[in-house]
């Protein structure tokens, strides 16, 4: 069943007089519980292509159908529902609240969907747990390890149980051992049923994935399908 | 749902005030600065209020005073009056004889003179020559001893009832009564002393002797040309204090020979007049001294604009990080704006202690009284709110605004 749907889009930019076509067409069509890498150099339009699936943007032109919903159609705060309710992020700089515990980081989906408290800890501990942080969830960012930041960040991804998870380079920041126990992660968090979307420029990293989609100045060079290597943990 | 968000709002900006108590303290001062000045300011105004009335209360109920001067209202005005004739024993006779609505009426002169009482003196006290019902027309009550009849005002007798000041610093150890005085030169015979009537704004109201007009006109006749009687006058019924004033009126237009396309060239006074002119007084020192704590305030609203500016800039990143997991615009507008209204309401009430302090210190080290009323913290909380409320509405706004992915990738 497919879930996001994209045709013809295109994003171009206005950077002083000149108009830069970050994306020339692109169509992509991403089912249920696929887990797909984005790959391309720097300037291909993988970052742009990012922030539009992530509702962060609307393309200029084109039709981005998500859950049978049209996103270009939407205005700020529908854009922001759909991130709150449909969408984890997962970023390379792990993007945490440093004066926030990890469990406050993890909770503040919930808080802007409106929980209440007592529900809300409940679910939050569930996905701390869920990502092996049970006994770290009042520590700071910044008394967290790289590896330990970015399972708070996956926890805060999962804690609205979203439509898809985006991670954007989610190892570009650790080194190879904390990396390939983040890629067991977020396989195990697919194995249970997650629809995953990662943007790579690693090919040691793509290879975890069932799905390769490859850009090029803001089209889709290639897409093709494989069978994902074991994480070696 | 909504009280839900606020709540949580309002625990994630005290969170953040707290983090930084040095600035938050800095720009908190002119919203201090302010509020503490309306706070004092309407204290001490306030005080000065109650005072007066108390003060006027003692002239009693049903009490008027004719007088040249009156209430002056600056010096075009003071010219003016001084070139009035002076009122004299021809009004004074007039008014109690023909005056209907008077219970009493009674007359008085004063000079100052030094008082002597053996090697004890006062250089400068305040002797008034009054006719013998002048303690209907005074609240003061005589303590000690009695006050002269009106056989011994006829009599031109040497007699004094004295102020509780001469008591206190002639008499300390002696029963002044039936004791000698002189005073400027004549010998008196002290036959009373009056109550204490305390001060009014640092100025005594005890030091001064009463003797019979009859007496004092004797004694100081080379002067009383020159000086205008004032007139006091208890009426019957204190609810015809109008009526009573218009009598009085005509009575002395006549005996004056205004004509009547003319003002009245004297003056009444009343309880009612003296506590119009403070209220009046009153206002204008409250809405100039609103005006400069104004002020104040403007400019601590904008510092308290600029440092949310500068707070919406170093948090770029995390407005990034809150719209991308789901927070709307009101979300942040939210909470910007309840940060901006902490601030100035932990300014407000800062404010309010440092403006009590203030009027408490200005009470202790002056003779201005103060009364600090409970609703002005209310209102010095509520001002500084306001203003945090409207300074803050362009840094929230600017923060609600911002494009999740530029905030996002924003370094600094």
């Amino acid at each position: 069943m497919s879930i996001i749907r994209i045709q013809g889009i295109t994003k171009i930019y206005q950077l002083g007089d000149e108009e830069v076509h970050a994306l020339r067409g692109i169509d992509l069509e991403i089912n249920q519980n696929e887990y797909l890498a984005i790959m391309g150099p720097s300037g291909s339009g993988k970052s742009t292509l990012m922030h539009i699936l992530g509702c962060l943007d609307v393309p200029t032109s084109g039709l981005y159908d998500f859950e049978g919903r049209n996103i270009a159609e939407m205005d700020g705060n529908e854009l922001a529902e759909i991130r709150n309710q449909k969408i984890g992020f997962v970023f390379q700089n792990f993007n945490l609240l440093s004066q926030s515990s990890a469990y406050e980081n993890v909770e503040l989906p919930l808080v802007y969907a409106g929980m209440s408290s007592g529900k809300r800890s409940n679910r939050v501990m569930e996905v701390i747990n869920q990502v092996g942080l049970t006994d770290r969830a009042d520590h700071k960012p910044n008394q967290l390890s790289g590896g330990q930041r970015q399972r708070v960040a996956i926890a805060r991804a999962m804690v609205n149980k979203p439509s898809i998870i985006l991670a954007d380079e989610p190892t570009g920041n650790l080194d190879s051992k904390t990396s390939y126990e983040i890629m067991k992660l977020i396989k195990d968090i697919h194995d249970l049923g997650n629809t995953i979307i990662m943007v790579t420029h690693e090919e040691d990293i793509a290879r975890f994935c069932h799905r390769i989609v490859r850009l090029r100045d803001g089209v889709i060079l290639s897409d093709t399908k494989q069978v994902p290597e074991n994480v070696p943990v | 749902m909504f009280l839900f968000r606020l709540f949580n709002s309002v625990n994630l900006s005290i969170r953040s005030l707290f983090s930084n108590l040095m600035r938050s303290g800095l720009t908190l001062l002119g919203i201090i600065i302010g509020v503490s000045t309306v706070i004092a300011v309407i204290s001490i105004v306030n005080g000065m209020n109650d005072y007066v009335a108390e003060k006027i209360a003692v002239m009693g109920p049903g009490v008027f005073f004719v007088e040249k001067f009156g209430i002056v209202r600056g010096r075009e005005d003071w010219l003016k009056r001084m070139r009035w004739k002076n009122l004299s024993i021809n009004e004074y006779e007039a008014l109690s004889k023909q005056m209907m609505e008077a219970e009493a009426v009674a007359a008085m002169l004063s000079r100052s003179r030094r008082i002597t009482y053996k090697d004890l003196y006062i250089s400068s006290t305040s002797v008034r020559g009054a006719t013998a019902n002048y303690l209907s027309v005074s609240e003061i009550a005589v303590e000690d001893g009695r006050f002269f009849t009106e056989f011994e005002e006829q009599r031109r007798a040497h007699i004094v009832v004295i102020g509780s000041d001469i008591k206190k610093a002639l008499f300390e150890d002696v029963d002044p009564i039936d004791k000698i005085i002189d005073i400027g030169g004549v010998k008196y015979k002290i036959i009373g002393v009056f109550e204490t009537a305390g001060s009014v704004l640092g100025n005594s109201q005890d030091n001064f002797v009463v003797i019979p007009l009859k007496t004092y006109l004797v004694y100081y006749s080379g002067l009383y040309r020159r000086s205008s009687w004032t007139i006091g006058i208890k009426i019957k019924d204190p609810d015809r204090m109008f009526e009573a004033q218009e009598e009085a009126r005509s009575i002395l237009r006549r005996v004056r020979k205004i004509p009547s396309n003319k003002e009245d060239d004297f003056s009444f006074i009343s309880p009612e007049a003296v506590m119009n002119f403070f209220e009046e007084f009153s206002g204008i020192a409250f809405i100039v001294l609103i005006g400069i704590s104004s002020i104040s305030l403007v400019v601590g609203g904008i510092v308290i604009m600029n440092i949310m500016l500068v707070s919406v800039t170093e948090r770029t990143k995390e407005i990034g990080i809150r719209k991308a997991i789901g927070a709307k615009r009101g979300d942040i507008l939210m909470q910007f704006l309840i940060e901006s209204v902490l601030l100035s309401l932990f300014g407000g009430l800062a404010g309010v202690i440092a403006g009590y302090l203030l009027s408490q210190a200005v009470a202790h080290f002056s003779p201005l009284p103060s009364a600090v009323k409970p609703w002005t913290v209310f209102l010095g909380v509520a001002v500084a709110s306001s203003v945090g409320l409207f300074f803050g509405i362009y840094p929230a706004w600017k923060a609600s605004k911002l494009d999740p992915i530029i905030a996002l990738s924003y370094e600094h």
